[in-house]
């Protein structure tokens, strides 16, 4: 039927296109490495309304994020001058339950962080885009002797990284 | 040592005779067999095989050839493809046209009148294509929201690619003067068009890119039709 010895190379040739075949269905699965670039938190740093140069902790801190049901608890911890508080790339706004003293005596200041989305970044393949946020505002309402926070200060409004701080609070 | 001296003999005779005989046969030894000589195109057969069965892909690619020497041959690709890449994280769409220009040698020496071809090919390949951002996933290691999905369609038109490729493969004569062909291809980026804050996910010609080297790989099954010209 066939020229020759072709018959030979038809058969070869038949074999590793099925082969290839089957090979080029299968593609590795990939897998965002760990360590990659992700969407940056807010960095949140307490310093002392006394002495504005020096850091002071929040005895007994406890925030809660009050914006999402249920309410999640993000931070519990006492001694911490350095908080990091996630931001939704889908929310242009978050609130912040922050308690003081949660153990004995506890006075909560509600804190709103408005935000806006400053650009999805593309990383690979795997880990897709991550985003970065402009902060536009920081406040809580005034209770008058009631808050234990007495300022809040955007000292950088580009939350690109987790490097710098972005939000001060003073209390 | 007379034994060997008959022995030689016998041996000598048997040459003589063999001589002999061979120059009454002698005429048949001219025959001279020659070789065709013409342009060799076809269709990928992979390529509309695949658009059937792989949901998000389509193409179709010619090939061409055409025989200058005994063993070297001046070859190309023209064809058309376009993939979906649609993962739970990303999903783009690529389309685009390529051309494939070089030679192959034929390493393999035929019996006489044979036709077949074991080759090992160089082409330079560019290709002319677009990109479309259809959606993807905001990645984030902190799970306290849910995960944001955009959807936000963007194009990056006019983008080139360019780039260098070995090929090795065979070729059979399956009927007179039509081949059935297989190839794998290995290939290295010489230069490309990145879409701004994106990457090209798939350049047509090239397949499937990486996003930690250059180097890509592809394969042909291809039936192509030998229109004589001339025989040398």
């Amino acid at each position: 039927m066939f020229k020759n010895n072709s018959l030979y190379l038809v058969v070869l040739v038949s074999i590793t296109s099925v082969i290839l075949f089957f090979i080029s269905g299968c593609t590795k699965d990939d897998i965002c490495p760990e360590g990659s670039p992700t969407t940056p938190k807010t960095i949140i740093l307490f310093r002392d309304k006394a002495n504005i140069t020096a850091v002071k902790a929040v005895p007994n801190l406890r925030i809660s994020l009050t914006n999402i049901e249920p309410t999640e608890l993000l931070f519990s911890a006492s001694g911490d001058t350095l908080v990091a508080i996630p931001l939704s790339p889908d929310l242009s706004e978050i609130q912040l339950a922050m308690t003081t003293n949660f153990s004995n005596a506890p006075n909560t200041d509600y804190m709103t962080i408005t935000y806006s989305k400053r650009q999805d970044v593309y990383i690979n393949r795997a880990c897709s885009f991550t985003t970065t946020f402009d902060l536009l505002d920081a406040s809580r309402p005034d209770e008058g002797s009631a808050n234990w926070i007495s300022n809040i200060v955007i000292t950088n409004s580009a939350v690109v990284n987790e490097d710098v701080t972005h939000i001060t609070i003073f209390h | 040592m007379k034994t060997l001296h008959i022995l030689l003999f016998f041996i000598s005779s048997c040459f003589i005779s063999q001589l002999s005989y061979s120059q009454d046969e002698s005429p048949q030894d001219t025959i001279v067999v020659k070789n065709q000589y013409g342009l060799r195109a076809g269709l990928d057969l992979a390529k509309p095989l695949r658009s059937l069965l792989e949901d998000g892909y389509t193409g179709f690619e010619i090939v061409a050839d055409f025989r200058l020497t005994k063993k070297l041959y001046i070859a190309g690709e023209i064809g058309n493809e376009e993939k979906d890449y649609l993962e739970a994280n990303l999903n783009a769409r690529t389309k685009g046209s390529y051309l494939k220009i070089g030679g192959d040698v034929n390493v393999y020496k035929n019996w006489l009148g044979v036709n077949n071809a074991v080759i090992i090919g160089l082409r330079y390949g560019v290709a002319s294509f677009s990109q479309e951002l259809l959606a993807y996933n905001i990645y984030n290691t902190n799970q306290t929201f849910p995960p944001s999905f955009v959807v936000d369609p963007q194009e990056f038109n006019g983008l080139t690619a360019h780039w260098a490729e070995v090929m090795v493969g065979i070729k059979a004569e399956l009927f007179n003067n039509l081949y059935l062909s297989l190839n794998l291809q290995l290939k290295h980026l010489v230069a490309e068009d990145r879409p701004e804050n994106f990457d090209n996910l798939f350049i047509p010609g090239f397949n499937t890119t990486n996003d930690f080297s250059e180097f890509g790989v592809g394969y042909g099954y291809s039936i192509s039709y030998l229109i004589p010209l001339f025989s040398k």
